[in-house]
């Protein structure tokens, strides 16, 4: 089972450096079998290892590894497992990377063997970071993942690839290199000498770091990786880098690449530096409101489309982050549950927008209109994924969103009820743009595209990544137990045990640290149980 | 000394029997490798005159067997270090040294594989090349085991003249020329400040036995860490140090000799040179260096130069489009990096894997950087001291296999995991953390995230076509630029290389703290 893991690494690595070796004129029959070993493996393993946690009932790290890679003497080894946190993300990697790479072998696009070559180099990165507890290794594959996309960017995006791909190239770095001081400033910090996350908990739960200390450093994960996950005034790189990025990048990275931030946050940040997030989860909260009201302020007004979803894309982020500000059990759960719906949900609305871009021979909505009537299935599809954004029951990003909203009433109603003109504001702009694109009469520029190309439906092998992205977020709109439980599970026990969080300070003002207790889990047996 | 020893000569000078004990320690044996060096080097020198010309590449390989096979002899001796005092106590044999040893003739080699590309299509003498570099080699092995001032003059003399040999080895360009009369003027100056140092030492030192023997410097120095005479000298020391490695305000030949030199003269200056400055700061800051008694007063100085070089070298390195003098300015900032670790040594002495840490770093730096020049020198664009940035534009579609050699050459020097050049700088990384030198490693930080970008460009470069490329102004189509091909024999190095790139990134192989002697 240990071994899954580790395969599920390689294999993709295996599969791109294959492709890179071979020669240039490969049938592409081959190149797409490699490549489709490459994304499909892998996503086999991350379904199996989930459907296996999940049955495990267990909370704590399984599956677990540990290969020596010559580093003992920093306290570094490949340390493989996963826990209740990772399971689902590690799922979701395996998914949207199948989904990018089918997507990416269907367009069409010149040197294609070099480019799935990188992108079964970033889906191997991918499914690294949420495969392996050792800190180290997590900030590794997320850079061994991040490196092939600014290349991908520069070389096959769309309009100003170069000026976006040097951007998100400076911006990236920039907050890699201040979440990589935070990280080694947490192993540096104690007299344990290791990376290893579990017993780095165990340590600092007994012998915590100064509350200075903590403040400062959690002060740098929070920049750093806020900086990666576009948080609120460090995301002007999100829209340019992904609407100038092929699709299958945009998918992967906002899907699944972005989500190494608040993965890091939570399972690094949260339980090894405790006092240090409740001194900023206030400030934390404000910048996620930013997110929300400020950038979907800025969503509304977007007339191209694939900016717009980037906007969007952005734009949810402040839920997640307002869950994990909420430093209760819901709303990191809450947090963790979105993460994993929205990174299906952004990767099929990526995805969905090149059809229609490529259909539409446009980038901006107001020359789309009508498009509905040559393409019913795309339209269908299409409101199906901005519903999904948006947060209507059915789909899983409901429950994530539900759950975050439940979190902040009980920390602070009144970013709750700010919060929630986040969901008027996301259906604002999505329903204007399924109506825009999709229905009334066709304009004058799609009928003049539409008189020297007659727009044909969703080919078969166009449906396959949306068919399974969907379903993906059908089924867990459906049944959120799947994941929730064990999330939640996790969260309780290993990320906000007592010793720190944000009860040690209501207990300060009196509050009775029972009833908190006692309240969230009531309430988060609610969010998870109350929807068959 | 027994009183009825002395001579005419004075106090200072030494009787017989003394000096028939000095040379009863004159083991030539230890010093093989460095003495087969310079024979290697007067053989080809030789035999060149007197063999035809047709002969003349063979004898080329010739040579380049012979030092194989003293790499394979290094290699397998596995002599360690001796406690026999040599020569007098000038040269000290230790582990360190034999390690410097190896990495010489590594270097040696690969600027050997360049150089044969180098000279394909032009029209220079070749065998000179090979024999100015073996002796070359040799001074700088020699200057690792060096135990006296004396020795340690005469060695980096012997490199310091070589190399203005070999950056004006292409004496039909006018950059080679140019470059070498600058680097002439600078090195002279610098060697001048380095004798000055030395003599300021000798004098403040004055009448022991042997007064310029690292030991009895190090003794005066313990006993009187306050004698100004000493501190001056031993700040024109570090001077001179910070000039071969390359430090700011010290670094001002590097762009221009950079540019000029033939590519694998550049590269053994930003690769061997470099490495020639930190053996004298092992020499001179190791654990039983010359001057660790003064390096709490030294300490603010290198800080100081260190943080400026990160800082300077990145940012100008940013203004360039001239690759050997983009690669110029990036070494400076390596160099700043490597004196990370160089900084922690000084301050605390207790973090014993922190010359490990700067020995990996130095074979990570030598190994990305024979990739790069590697690379360059397959390509061989006909004018040398002109490579820019954007002549390898669209390389990656008509040599896949040199942008992909390209792309982790540079990514390993920009330090991007899995590469080896990761592992390096985050181990100083940690260092810094550690030794709680909070400045340090914000500035090191930014110097990454700076360098990443030009780095970058180079490589977006090397895999982006400009569709305006190979279209004129008047529409007509230009030729499209043409890269020359890797035969066999660079396609086994590369691989090679990169190999060794990735596998030392993914496994370091705890090299780290292996490599802690010092």
């Amino acid at each position: 089972m240990s071994n899954l893991l580790l395969i599920s690494i390689l294999t993709p690595a295996v599969f791109g450096l294959v492709l890179f070796l071979l020669p240039k004129k490969l049938p592409v029959v081959l190149q797409n079998t490699l490549a489709s070993l490459g994304f499909g493996i892998p996503a086999l393993i991350a379904l199996k290892v989930f459907l296996d946690y999940t049955a495990s009932g267990e909370a704590g790290f399984l599956f677990v590894s540990n290969i020596d890679t010559g580093l003992s003497n920093f306290g570094i080894s490949l340390k493989m497992g996963v826990n209740g946190i990772s399971a689902p993300l590690f799922l979701l990697a395996g998914i949207v990377g199948l989904a990018a790479g089918i997507t990416a072998m269907v367009s069409v696009a010149e040197r294609m063997k070099t480019y799935l070559a990188l992108l079964l180099v970033m889906q191997s990165g991918l499914m690294g970071i949420f495969s392996t507890y050792d800190i180290f290794y997590i900030y590794f594959f997320h850079e061994i993942a991040l490196i092939p996309t600014f290349i991908m960017i520069a070389v096959w995006g769309g309009q100003h690839r170069r000026a976006a791909a040097m951007e998100m190239t400076i911006y990236l770095t920039f907050g890699a290199m201040l979440s990589l001081a935070g990280l080694i400033g947490i192993y540096a910090m104690n007299n344990l000498g290791s990376f290893d996350l579990i017993s780095l908990s165990a340590h600092l739960a007994e012998n915590g770091l100064k509350d200075t200390l903590q403040r400062s450093l959690f002060g740098l994960l929070v920049f750093g990786l806020g900086v990666l996950v576009s948080l609120f005034p460090f995301h002007s790189w999100a829209p340019r880098g992904y609407s100038a990025a092929p699709t299958s990048v945009a998918m992967l990275h906002a899907g699944v690449l972005k989500k190494f931030g608040l993965y890091a946050l939570i399972q690094v940040g949260l339980p090894l530096l405790g006092t240090g997030a409740v001194s900023w989860s206030f400030t934390l909260g404000i910048l996620a409101l930013g997110n929300l009201l400020i950038i979907g302020w800025v969503t509304m007004a977007q007339k191209d489309l694939k900016m717009m979803i980037s906007y969007a894309s952005v734009m949810h982020m402040g839920y997640i982050f307002l869950g994990i500000a909420s430093l209760n059990s819901i709303g990191v759960s809450g947090a963790v549950f979105l993460m994993f719906a929205h990174g299906l949900s952004a990767a099929l609305l990526f995805n969905l927008s090149i059809y229609v871009q490529n259909r539409c021979r446009s980038f901006y909505m107001d020359e789309m209109g009508g498009l509905g009537k040559h393409t019913p299935i795309l339209a269908g599809f299409f409101m199906a994924a901005m519903m999904a954004s948006v947060g209507l029951p059915g789909f899983a990003n409901f429950w994530g969103e539900f759950s975050v909203f439940l979190s902040l009433w009980q920390w602070q109603p009144v970013f709750m009820i700010l919060a929630i003109f986040g969901i008027v504001i996301s259906a604002v702009y999505g329903l204007r743009a399924v109506s825009a694109i999709f229905f009334g009469k066709e304009t004058e520029s799609l009928e003049e595209v539409l008189k020297e190309n007659p727009v044909k439906d969703l080919s078969w092998a166009e449906r396959i990544p949306v068919v399974l992205l969907l379903v993906s977020l059908l089924v867990f709109g459906f049944f959120p137990r799947l994941a929730s439980d064990s999330i939640s599970k996790t969260t309780q026990l290993h990320i906000l045990n007592e010793s720190h969080t944000r009860e040690e300070v209501q207990t300060l003002e009196a509050v009775p640290a029972n009833t908190i207790l006692e309240q969230t889990d009531s309430a988060d047996s609610n969010a998870g149980g109350g929807h068959h | 000394m027994p009183e009825e020893g002395i001579t005419k000569f004075g106090k200072y000078a030494m009787d017989y029997s003394s000096l028939v004990s000095i040379s009863d320690t004159h083991n030539w044996i230890a010093l093989i490798p460095e003495i087969s060096l310079c024979l290697i080097g007067l053989f080809l020198l030789l035999a060149d005159v007197l063999i035809p010309p047709g002969g003349k590449p063979w004898l080329i390989r010739f040579g380049v067997g012979l030092n194989i096979l003293l790499l394979g002899y290094l290699l397998f001796s596995k002599e360690s270090a001796s406690a026999e005092v040599l020569f007098g106590g000038m040269i000290d044999v230790t582990s360190l040294s034999q390690w410097f040893r190896g990495f010489f003739l590594i270097t040696q080699l690969g600027i050997f594989w360049l150089a044969g590309n180098y000279f394909k299509n032009r029209a220079l003498v070749r065998t000179e090349f090979y024999a100015v570099v073996n002796i070359v080699t040799a001074g700088m092995m020699l200057l690792a085991h060096s135990s006296s001032f004396v020795v340690l003059f005469v060695a980096l003399e012997t490199v310091t003249i070589g190399l203005y040999v070999l950056v004006a080895y292409d004496r039909n360009s006018e950059f080679s020329l140019e470059s070498a009369l600058k680097y002439l003027v600078l090195g002279g100056t610098n060697t001048a400040i380095l004798l000055m140092g030395i003599a300021l030492i000798y004098g403040a030192v004055g009448s022991v036995n042997d007064p310029l023997s690292f030991e009895s410097v190090r003794a005066f120095l313990a006993e009187n860490p306050d004698n100004l005479l000493a501190k001056m000298g031993t700040l024109a020391l570090f001077a001179s140090v910070a000039f071969k490695v390359g430090l700011v305000p010290f670094h001002i030949w590097i762009p221009d000799v950079y540019q000029g030199a033939p590519t694998p003269t550049t590269a053994l200056l930003s690769i061997a040179s470099k490495t020639v400055g930190f053996v004298l700061l092992f020499l001179f800051f190791g654990e039983s260096g010359v001057f660790q008694p003064l390096a709490s007063f030294l300490f603010p100085f290198v800080l100081w130069v260190t943080l400026i070089s990160l800082i300077y070298g990145n940012v100008t390195a940013l203004g360039y489009t001239n690759l050997k003098r983009l690669l110029g300015m990036s070494g400076v900032s390596h160099g700043g990096f490597l004196m990370i670790g160089v900084l922690v040594y000084m301050k605390m002495g207790e973090l014993n894997w922190i010359s490990g840490a700067i020995l990996f770093y130095l074979m990570a730096y030598m190994i990305a950087s024979l990739v790069v020049f590697g690379v360059m020198s397959i390509l061989n664009f006909e004018k040398d001291e002109d490579q820019d940035l954007y002549d390898y534009n669209g390389l990656s579609e008509k040599r896949p296999f040199l942008a992909g050699a390209l792309t982790i050459g540079v990514g390993s020097l920009a330090g991007i995991p899995p590469l080896v050049g990761f592992m390096a700088k985050f181990a100083f990384l940690v260092a810094a953390f550690q030794s709680k030198m909070y400045l340090l490693l914000g500035v090191a930080l930014f110097a990454v995230v700076v360098s990443i970008f030009y780095y970058f460009k180079w490589i977006r470069e090397a895999f982006y076509k400009d569709p305006i490329r190979g279209l004129s102004l008047d529409g007509e189509t230009q030729e499209e630029p043409s890269f020359k091909g890797a035969s066999y024999s660079d396609i086994g190095i590369l691989i090679f290389l990169g190999i060794l790139t990735i596998l030392l990134g993914v496994f370091p192989m705890n090299l780290l703290s292996v490599w802690n002697f010092s």
